[in-house]
């Protein structure tokens, strides 16, 4: 069942009931561990959990095959359990693919869509998605599964051996035109799909007496209607919904058990979602200014009146976390580099001024000089610079940056910072932060994802791991460092594929030196990868519509698999999804080349492949991406005719 | 003159490679070696020391004014030996410090002296235990102190629950509360009193996570 963020606090309350009720207490948790907002999410739940005294397994997890080996001893259970799912399970019948029993109840909180909706039953209480009213995707969209609905097809398919083959026609007529269901079952992807059962001969004898031609005309017309209904559903909604953090910070203010930390992780997977492009500025500004209202809430009066009485005179460190609305640069890391480095390798500036050439270096001297800022002072680090040419750059960034074709739209923007002590962290310094270190691979190790997981988790507890937070800004420094350099070559030595007018553009990043760099496997890297080549190569065309979907292929890793991730072209406004396009054609590619994943990713747009799987996926999906180009336009073509 | 307090450092060099829970056998031997080589110092010291008297008995015999600075050859040796001796002890305070730390740390930790450890113990050490021992019973006992078991728990618990993390892959245990699953790098939420032996064997650790970063409404 969807259930919508005013049933939350009944959901939490299942959950309570199911283990203070059940001889085994324990909820398991499976955590994405891929993105900070696994990360928050996980940790505001667990903080709910611990106040609640509820016991439970956290176990980060970056497949479906992990989470299905460690639901293995569940399968045979007979008590309840509670499973939660964070940031995983949306997209796919996690029940099916774990074999668990009716039992255990599944909780998913993730924010990957299109939801599969098959999750959309209502009187399924055993299978919970949550998902919030203002979602980009929201109950509403979702397509009502009917488990009925196979049945009927297959009673219709098998009355007579004649009527059979017209319906088979006409089954594959839908399917060459986008059936749902149908459709998926016949790319026979990945596993949890539906399959169709075939009908054999005894069954055919034992299906009712064949209805009349009108009849069998309508529901024939209806079936079609609902497999459209569907197959729009899946092609359009491939994108993000709300944080889960987000979502869990409003189960945390129902409970009554808002709180600075439980903001701050809210905070912090909102702006992720943001500087990875997966919401629109308009929507994040939406949600941002409900968690600044509760900034205001959780403000210490008394320790501001302390803390601007002393100011004038000291510095007094903060002894209490505090978390305020901030208008910040969005200049990545620029209070852990020098003004110089920062301009460099932030993403949005080094696409346009292309700074992994001398000429863009040039241009960025350029910009320092015009906003009076000497460049010995741009090359300091920013934490010893003088006031003043912090507020010179404010001042000035925003009058010359268009002189040197940067917006300053895309310069700044809205969001919060955490004081403590002496530090002052800003909400992006901190998705960086996590970024890094659960980036950080280490492939001599087994499980390194789960050590980084847990490694960000720490880092969010500032008041006792400041270090960690340090250790991950450095990892992420190193990071989009290595980022700017390795596509400024990609881009330099002609590896990016796909011209001017290219459906989009692609890249292997085996073929070049980015293939001994470790960092390069991970699927978040990667995507930073393919939003930066997104945007650099379309600002080496003039045109206004140069901007192309990227894809991204990235090296192997330490068990041969390759991460394909896909991004989207443009920024779509509004509150509506940022549509990836890629998610039915990479199916229907590897269905193609009967690619089986290995280890299937909780995104539709990244695919794991074998390393030699790569290249010929990556020329199939040419053809793929074409075919769907086609068949839009002949539908434009259709609809404006 | 590497020879100088080089059976000091052998004797922490040996102590050191026995790791931080088991004490190295008590090697007698070798600390009385030091004993005597503080004495032999402390003689030659002393020798030096009467020689001077020596001379300045003479000069005031004589009637000539006693010479008041030392020549810098024998300032130096002096120094010299001073300082050995000063090294020597400071090197043998630290070898029994270390040794009692250990002796403590295991009253903490296996509430018993192992026969193995106390077979590696001087007199003096079995003495300075059984009274420590004695000391800390004392302490915990309801008559005269707080009347708790202090050595229940490797760290002070400050929750009924304690979060811990694998660090090695256990399988599955059976707790009060149902089962859990201890693998690398799993977080699990289970009472103080059960997470403990696990604490002690090394299969999980705990995390310590702030809880909230305080409420800071007034």
């Amino acid at each position: 069942m969807i259930v919508e963020a005013q049933y939350l606090l009944q959901v939490y309350g299942a959950i309570k009931n199911d283990c203070r009720g059940s001889e085994d207490q324990a909820v398991m948790c499976f955590a994405a561990c891929t993105d900070a907002d696994s990360v928050c999410a996980s940790q505001q739940l667990l903080n709910l959990f611990n106040r609640e005294g509820i016991y439970f397994t956290l176990i980060p997890v970056d497949s479906y095959e992990e989470v299905k080996a460690h639901c293995e001893p569940l399968v045979q259970a007979e008590e309840v359990k509670t499973v939660v799912l964070i940031n995983c399970g949306a997209t796919d019948d996690v029940r099916s693919l774990c074999e668990l029993p009716d039992n255990v109840r599944i909780v998913i909180i993730d924010h990957h869509r299109p939801v599969w909706h098959g999750h959309n039953v209502e009187d399924d209480t055993n299978t919970l998605v949550l998902v919030d009213e203002d979602d980009p995707v929201p109950k509403a969209s979702v397509p009502v599964y009917d488990p009925n609905e196979q049945e009927e097809d297959e009673e219709e398919s098998g009355s007579e051996a004649s009527e059979a083959e017209e319906d088979e026609e006409e089954d594959e007529e839908a399917g060459a035109s986008g059936g749902g269901d149908e459709d998926e079952d016949d790319l026979g992807v990945g596993p949890g799909r539906k399959r169709r059962r075939r009908s054999t001969g005894a069954e055919q004898e034992e299906r009712p007496a064949k209805r009349s031609p009108e009849a069998r005309a309508q529901a024939r017309a209806e079936r079609r209607k609902r497999a459209e209904l569907i197959d729009a559903y899946y092609s359009d909604c491939n994108g993000y919904g709300k944080p889960s953090s987000l979502l869990l910070f409003s189960l945390c203010n129902t409970a009554q058990h808002d709180d600075n930390f439980h903001l701050w992780c809210a905070i912090v997977g909102l702006t992720e979602q943001l500087l990875f492009h997966q919401i629109s500025k308009q929507q994040y500004n939406t949600w941002r200014e409900g968690l600044e209202q509760k900034t205001h809430v959780q403000a210490d009066p008394q320790e501001e009146l302390e803390n601007e009485a002393a100011n004038g005179l000291l510095n007094i460190p903060r002894q209490k976390v505090h978390v305020e609305p901030y208008d910040d640069l969005r200049l990545t890391l620029l209070r852990y580099w020098t003004i110089e480095e920062s301009l460099r390798y932030t993403g949005y500036v080094a696409a346009r001024l292309q700074t992994w050439r001398q000429k863009g270096l040039d241009n960025l001297r350029s910009l320092l000089t015009y906003m009076c800022i000497p460049l010995k002072h741009a090359t300091t680090a920013y934490k010893g610079l003088r006031e003043v040419y912090n507020s010179q750059l404010r001042t000035q960034l925003p009058r010359f940056a268009p002189q040197h074709m940067l917006a300053w739209d895309s310069l700044h923007l809205s969001s919060f910072r955490l004081l403590y002590k002496h530090e002052e962290i800003s909400a992006s310094d901190m998705v960086f932060a996590l970024l890094g270190l659960l980036t950080d691979a280490k492939p001599k190790e087994k499980h390194w994802h789960r050590t980084a997981f847990n490694d960000a988790s720490n880092a969010l507890h500032v008041q006792r791991n400041l270090n960690t937070v340090e250790k991950g800004i450095d990892l992420a420094k190193r990071m989009c460092s290595d980022v700017v350099h390795e596509c400024g070559l990609m881009i330099t030595s002609g590896k990016v594929k796909g011209g001017r007018n290219a459906d989009y553009r692609w890249v292997n990043v085996a073929e070049s030196n980015g293939l001994a760099n470790p960092r390069f496997t991970h699927p978040a890297v990667l995507k930073y990868m393919a939003l930066f080549l997104r945007d650099a190569t379309s600002h080496r065309y003039s045109s206004n519509d140069a901007r192309r979907p990227m894809v991204v292929a990235g090296p192997p890793d330490e068990d041969g698999m390759c991460c394909v991730v896909a991004v989207h072209a443009k920024h779509i406004s509004g509150n509506k999804l940022q549509k990836n396009p890629f998610a039915r054609p990479f199916i229907e590619t590897a269905s193609a080349l009967h690619i089986f994943q290995q280890k299937s990713a909780f995104e539709n747009t990244t695919f794991h492949l074998r390393k030699e799987e790569v290249g010929p996926f990556l020329d199939r999906l040419q053809h793929v991406v074409r075919e769907y180009t086609e068949e839009a336009k002949r539908l434009e073509q259709e609809a404006a005719a | 003159m590497s020879e100088l307090g080089r059976r000091a450092r052998e004797l922490l060099k040996e102590l050191k490679s026995y790791g931080p829970g088991t004490l190295s056998p008590y090697n007698e031997e070798l600390v009385r070696l030091i004993f005597s080589e503080i004495d032999e110092h402390n003689a030659q010291t002393e020798a030096i020391v009467s020689e001077l008297r020596r001379k300045q008995a003479e000069a005031e015999a004589e009637g000539a004014t006693p010479q008041q600075e030392v020549d810098e050859m024998t300032a130096t040796t002096m120094c010299l030996h001073y300082e050995c001796i000063k090294r020597n002890k400071r090197l043998l305070l630290i070898y029994m410090n270390e040794r009692m730390q250990r002796l403590k740390e295991m009253r903490w930790t296996l509430r018993a002296l192992p026969e193995a450890q106390k077979a590696r113990c001087c007199q003096s050490e079995i003495q300075f235990y059984n009274e420590y021992s004695r000391a800390l019973q004392t302490y915990m006992s309801k008559s005269e102190g707080v009347g708790m078991d202090l050595t229940l728990d490797t760290r002070p618990p400050k929750d009924t629950f304690v979060n811990v993390r694998g660090l090695k892959d256990a399988g599955e245990v059976i707790l009060s509360y149902g089962r859990a699953t201890v693998l690398v790098g799993t977080t699990i939420s289970l009472p103080a009193e059960e997470a403990e032996p696990l604490l002690r064997d090394g299969t999980v650790e705990l995390v310590d996570w702030d809880d909230g970063f305080g409420r800071n409404c007034s």
